[in-house]
């Protein structure tokens, strides 16, 4: 390679990056299933309200839960609950939500859609919306420890809602459910009758300010669904266990031994054709996936030889790292990306002793960190710096230079760490009192007081908290945060298609 | 509202044919209406952004010559971006580099090396050689660019970016020397 080349290629990967570009021109803010996408909506004329044209966040239609009587506004509750649902969605501990359904379903198909979250009974029902003949809307308040749905044994009763207790790890998927509208976390000042399911019904069409319809809308409201909701693809791949995207057409595909690269194409605009693209064989394999959550990395064993397997969204390829001079004898206990995704983290267990390696994605490169009988543990990663604790130690280890310092240590009084989900900060808890060290600025906070300690708020990497309260980092020290607690949305890798089920043989993908 | 008649994958289709065809182009308008070469790849988002919200609406049955109407919107974007242009002051406090000078430095920039290869792998490394022909003025990063990405000439750099020859000549070579005791390449 010579000067010119040189400067050719940098110019060109540093001044922008093409795929990135190309990528992120074409997101827009999807509305999933919730009442903020930029869809019109059609309110059925059979239902005792007036038909108007809905914008986003505006709706205005009228039942009175309970007691079938005339039609009201909706109460503030629910304005109160649907800002609830656009910020704090997990936490720790049970949850209160209202679910509506996308349109009346029968109880047995409310439980399908609760059991395929959970079916370990820890989402009980407390309360059942139900659509009688008269269009009006009833709550049929259960026993709350579910033997109430037992009970409950009109099976062809019409379920638009439901109000239900579940753990707030559960709440995405509850949202992601295909026959869920809409989940609202429940507000201390709302009660069963405040809650008034939201029926949506999607037209291809604008509804103009008429309170007539043609026979095409009225006749058969439920079955006007955009064609691109029943569009699938699918695959037959004989014990799928796993499946997921890492590119706009391309996915991959996780069985008991293998992991494969697929790609879509669309040979016109009727039909898609699935090639596989590269075939990995893995066994013994586990999933660790990357800080974006797009890229998946596997460990398991190929041959019997330990391997890391990279299904990467940036490349859109996959490939695979034998590590088996590292992991010898002993075990590949985790591996992960660092906070750019350069680098591999690796931890290795051999009888008593503990090590960590980095293994440079581009070069292979690898550096041994330590070697330890105590557990070493990966805390930020940041450039060539990586932390790590041990035993009761932090240390940072300089990867250009091949040298470990200490920063701090507890002597031996009980300390816990707890890193953010992109390995640029972590939390050290120790007698009561918390404080938090910033990979890119080499140091920690103030102490703060936490007898429970402080913890990362899900996949945030800025925002803290103790289980009741959240606290964010501003000018080197922990502040009090009173807004409302986010996360960063989860990513999908591909803007087209989406997995949608797996059989015991196939894959049903989705077209978006 | 978006236009329900056309499906999403046909439009991703048709987008991705588009950007492939045109992002050499566009990016090198930008490039050479950018401030700073470091804005151009947020001035391209919102370029492909605008024109896939654009046809995602209205369709694009009415584009004729898409790198065209991509162009357009460019110059509304990089207007936008920078409030207008601004003419670039001369380069007068270097003298200018004599032919033999350049010759000399054309001739070793031709050899092969393999360090140049590792650097390049270094990402870190790399970025910053980057970052330091970025950060130098207006001009340099764009010079670079239009130079050893689009393969333009010294003279019609010159007459693109309104600038004399050996303000050119200066800024490239200059950076080049510098980079080679810095940087060791």
């Amino acid at each position: 390679m010579n000067k010119h080349e040189f400067y050719k290629e940098l110019m060109k990967e540093y001044t922008f990056d093409s795929a990135k570009v190309r990528r992120t021109s074409k997101r827009e803010k999807y509305s999933s299933l919730n009442f903020t996408g930029r869809r019109w909506w059609h309110i059925p004329s059979t239902v005792a309200v007036a038909a108007v044209s809905l914008t986003v966040g505006l709706f205005s239609f009228f039942y009175n839960a309970g007691s079938g009587s005339s039609p009201s506004f909706p109460t503030n509750g629910i304005g109160e609950s649907t800002s609830a649902l656009e910020t704090a969605t997990l936490g720790f501990g049970t949850k209160t939500l209202f679910l509506s359904f996308n349109n009346s379903i029968t109880l047995h198909e409310m439980r399908n859609t609760l059991d395929s979250v959970s079916d370990t009974g820890n989402i009980v029902v407390g309360t059942l919306y139900i659509l009688d003949e008269n269009n009006q809307v009833s709550s049929f308040s259960l026993s709350e420890d579910n033997s109430g749905l037992n009970e409950f044994n009109n099976n062809s009763a019409k379920i638009i809602g439901a109000k239900v207790y579940a753990p707030a790890a559960l709440i995405d998927d509850l949202k992601q459910q295909r026959g869920v509208s809409l989940a609202e976390i429940g507000s201390d000042s709302m009660s069963d009758d405040d809650f008034i399911p939201l029926i949506i019904e999607e037209i291809e069409t604008p509804v103009t300010e008429t309170p007539q319809h043609t026979d095409e809308t009225t006749d058969s409201p439920h079955e006007s669904v955009p064609p691109s909701f029943e569009k699938f693809v699918n695959l037959s791949v004989p014990d799928v266990i796993e499946a997921s995207f890492i590119g706009d057409y391309r996915f991959i595909a996780v069985t008991k031994n293998a992991v494969t690269l697929y790609e879509i194409s669309a040979n016109n605009f009727e039909s898609f054709e699935i090639n596989p693209v590269s075939e990995h064989s893995l066994s013994n394999h586990r999933k660790r996936s990357s800080i974006t959550g797009r890229s998946s990395l596997y460990i398991g064993t190929n041959g019997g030889k330990p391997v890391l397997l990279l299904a990467d969204a940036e490349t859109q390829s996959v490939g695979s790292i034998d590590v088996s001079d590292i992991v010898g004898s002993g075990e590949l206990l985790n591996a992960f990306y660092d906070d750019i995704g350069r680098r591999i983290i690796v931890r290795v267990r051999d009888k008593e002793n503990n090590a960590i390696y980095v293994i440079d994605r581009n070069t292979f490169d690898v550096a041994h960190v330590e070697n330890s009988s105590h557990d070493a543990v990966t805390l930020a990663v940041h450039g060539d710096d990586l932390y790590f604790s041990l035993n009761t130690s932090i240390y940072k280890y300089d990867m250009k230079a091949g040298v470990s310092t200490e920063l701090f240590s507890a002597f031996g009084e009980a300390v816990s760490f707890e890193r953010n989900a992109n390995l640029s900060a972590f939390v050290m808890n120790l007698n009561g009192e918390s404080r938090v060290f910033t990979a890119r600025n080499q140091s920690f906070t103030e102490w703060v007081d936490s007898p429970g300690g402080l913890a990362f708020y899900k996949n945030s990497s800025e925002l803290l908290t103790d289980g009741d309260s959240f606290y964010t980092i501003s000018d080197g020290a922990i502040e009090a945060f009173t807004g409302q607690p986010w996360s960063p949305d989860r990513q999908f890798a591909s803007d087209l298609f989406k997995v949608f089920e797996l059989t015991e043989d196939s894959i049903n993908i989705l077209i978006r | 509202m978006n236009n329900p008649d056309i499906p999403k994958y046909e439009l991703d289709y048709y987008f991705n044919n588009v950007y492939a065809e045109t992002v050499n182009a566009v990016s090198r308008f930008v490039v050479n209406k950018c401030g700073n070469i470091l804005d151009v790849e947020d001035i391209l988002q919102n370029i492909y952004a605008r024109f896939f919200r654009r046809i995602l609406k209205k369709g694009h049955s009415d584009i004729e010559n898409p790198e065209a109407f991509l162009i357009n919107i460019a110059k509304f974007e990089c207007k936008n971006y920078f409030g207008g242009l601004k003419k670039h002051s001369p380069v007068s406090s270097f003298a200018d580099y004599s032919e033999e000078q350049m010759y000399e430095i054309e001739a070793e920039m031709s050899k092969n090396s393999k360090r140049l290869e590792d650097v390049l792998c270094n990402e870190m490394l790399a970025r910053q050689i980057f970052e330091d022909i970025a950060s130098q003025d207006s001009l340099t990063g764009k010079i670079f660019y239009l130079h050893f990405v689009c393969d333009k000439k010294l003279d019609e750099i010159a007459k693109e970016l309104d600038i004399t020859l050996s303000s050119v000549k200066n800024k490239l070579y200059r950076t080049i020397e510098r980079q080679k005791k810095k940087f060791n390449i």
